[in-house]
């Protein structure tokens, strides 16, 4: 019987795959070897007209868009192409993808260049970059088509926050506390860190932290909100947060100021011992003008360990609820009220980052 | 004990600044806000009417003489129980 395969037959049905290719091959050429011997009739010769998928495919289409931080990366193949030539990769055979950007337009410098693979779509994260991209095409990946070149540069934009993804390395926090109290005719707005006031605080972005100086803020009208930043030499205090943050910049915390503490009246508070233990609380003056709890401190020549919780409702303190009861109590232990205005957002509330500091705003 | 620095007026953000040293490099920055406040509700900005009144000298007096007076206790409490200063 005679062989109906050809080489261009087995090429097609390898679709380019050389491994197939040449065990196909074989097989034909064994075959023929085993006709010759039997004295069947063999393949006149071997078909040397097939395409031998060494020459590089057609060009491929790019097209690249950006949008949220990201570069979306479309590719068309020959086959896909629409128009009168296309498709021009009928047996649909692999082909080999190579991508690169450059900021440069005549890809000079700063070349990258992207894992090659077949792949026909990318999203490529890469926040506030600017780029020019090109794409050649191989079915071996040996002999390359000419650069198929994206029109201008592309930008990514900004990715937003609800774009990130959680935990992501590049996320920004801070380890400030921003607060107001009040200071005569308007407000003072502290930034410190977690030494207290008049300490210094540290800023993290990815694996690197710096360390920031403590600030006051002076003549800042009362009931105003804002959000502080540090703007690498000094505070800046604005009424809205900016979409984009400078690069610079450091978020450091919203600030909601106290309104005028004038008619703040602290609530006056005896506590009841029994055995040396603080068992109860009585409200002799639940103060005025409250717009938060106010902390109770109680000291004693004896005694020590006794804690207390003051409810606000209306300026006013309601109900004392205890804590720890402490011991060794004297009858007339001292309970001291302090605070008790509202002053403000701890540090880092309302903003968040990434990216280098090229933020967006949550708030 | 913390010390002047330096000090400017930055028109861009409104804010005279003064900033205080310390001997080992810690800094605190004093910011009066002599450009403008900013109505709660909209955000729309006013000019300060005060600033005839303000003394900035003694605010940064005040301020420095609590960060000093905070820095002498460490001090002490450092040298009381012979802790290495850094």
């Amino acid at each position: 019987m005679a062989l109906k395969v050809n080489l261009a037959q087995i090429n097609s049905a390898a679709k380019g795959n050389s491994d197939l290719r040449e065990t196909l091959t074989g097989i034909h050429l064994a075959l023929q070897s085993l006709y010759a011997q039997t004295g069947t009739t063999p393949l006149s010769k071997i078909d040397s007209s097939a395409a031998p998928f060494t020459s590089p495919p057609a060009p491929s289409q790019l097209a690249v868009t950006g949008a949220n931080g990201s570069f979306n990366i479309a590719i068309t193949t020959p086959q896909n192409a629409s128009g009168a030539t296309a498709p021009r990769n009928a047996t649909n055979a692999p082909i080999y993808q190579e991508l690169s950007s450059s900021p440069a337009a005549n890809f000079a410098s700063g070349v990258t260049t992207y894992p090659i693979s077949t792949n026909t779509s990318y999203v490529l994260s890469n926040p506030g970059a600017t780029l020019y991209w090109r794409l050649r095409s191989s079915y071996n990946q040996q002999n390359w088509t000419c650069y198929t070149v994206q029109p201008g540069a592309v930008s990514s934009g900004l990715m937003s926050s609800a774009a990130t993804a959680s935990n992501l390395s590049l996320n920004q926090s801070n380890y400030a506390t921003v607060d107001s109290v009040a200071n005569g005719s308007t407000a003072t707005v502290r930034v410190y860190g977690s030494g207290g006031v008049g300490t210094s605080w540290t800023s993290i972005l990815g694996n690197s932290s710096k360390v920031i100086a403590s600030g006051t803020i002076l003549n800042v009208a009362y009931a105003t909100n804002g959000f502080v930043a540090w703007d690498g030499q000094k505070y800046q205090l604005k009424p809205q947060l900016a979409q984009t943050f400078p690069d610079t910049w450091v978020p450091v915390g919203k600030i909601s100021v106290i309104a005028n503490a004038s008619g703040l009246a602290l609530p006056v508070i005896h506590a009841v011992v029994t055995g040396g233990a603080i068992v109860a609380y009585q409200i002799i003056n639940p103060g005025n003008g409250l717009t938060a709890a106010p902390t109770l401190t109680i000291t004693d020549s004896t005694g020590s360990g006794a804690t207390a919780t003051a409810v606000v409702t209306a300026g006013a303190v309601t109900q004392v609820t205890p804590g720890s009861a402490g011991s060794g109590y004297s009858s007339t232990p001292t309970v001291t009220a302090s605070g008790g205005v509202s002053g403000g957002v701890a540090g880092g509330g309302g903003a968040t980052g990434n990216n280098g500091g090229r933020l967006y705003a949550d708030v | 004990m913390y010390s002047l620095h330096q000090q400017y007026l930055d028109t861009a953000s409104g804010f005279h600044v003064i900033e205080l040293h310390d001997e080992r490099g810690n800094r605190h920055l004093v910011q009066l806000a002599v450009g403008h406040d900013s109505c709660p509700a909209c955000g729309a900005v006013h000019p300060k009417d005060n600033l005839g009144d303000l003394d900035p000298a003694a605010a940064v007096q005040q301020i420095k003489e609590a960060l000093n007076t905070s820095q002498q206790q460490m001090l002490n409490y450092a040298g009381k129980h012979r802790l290495t200063v850094r």
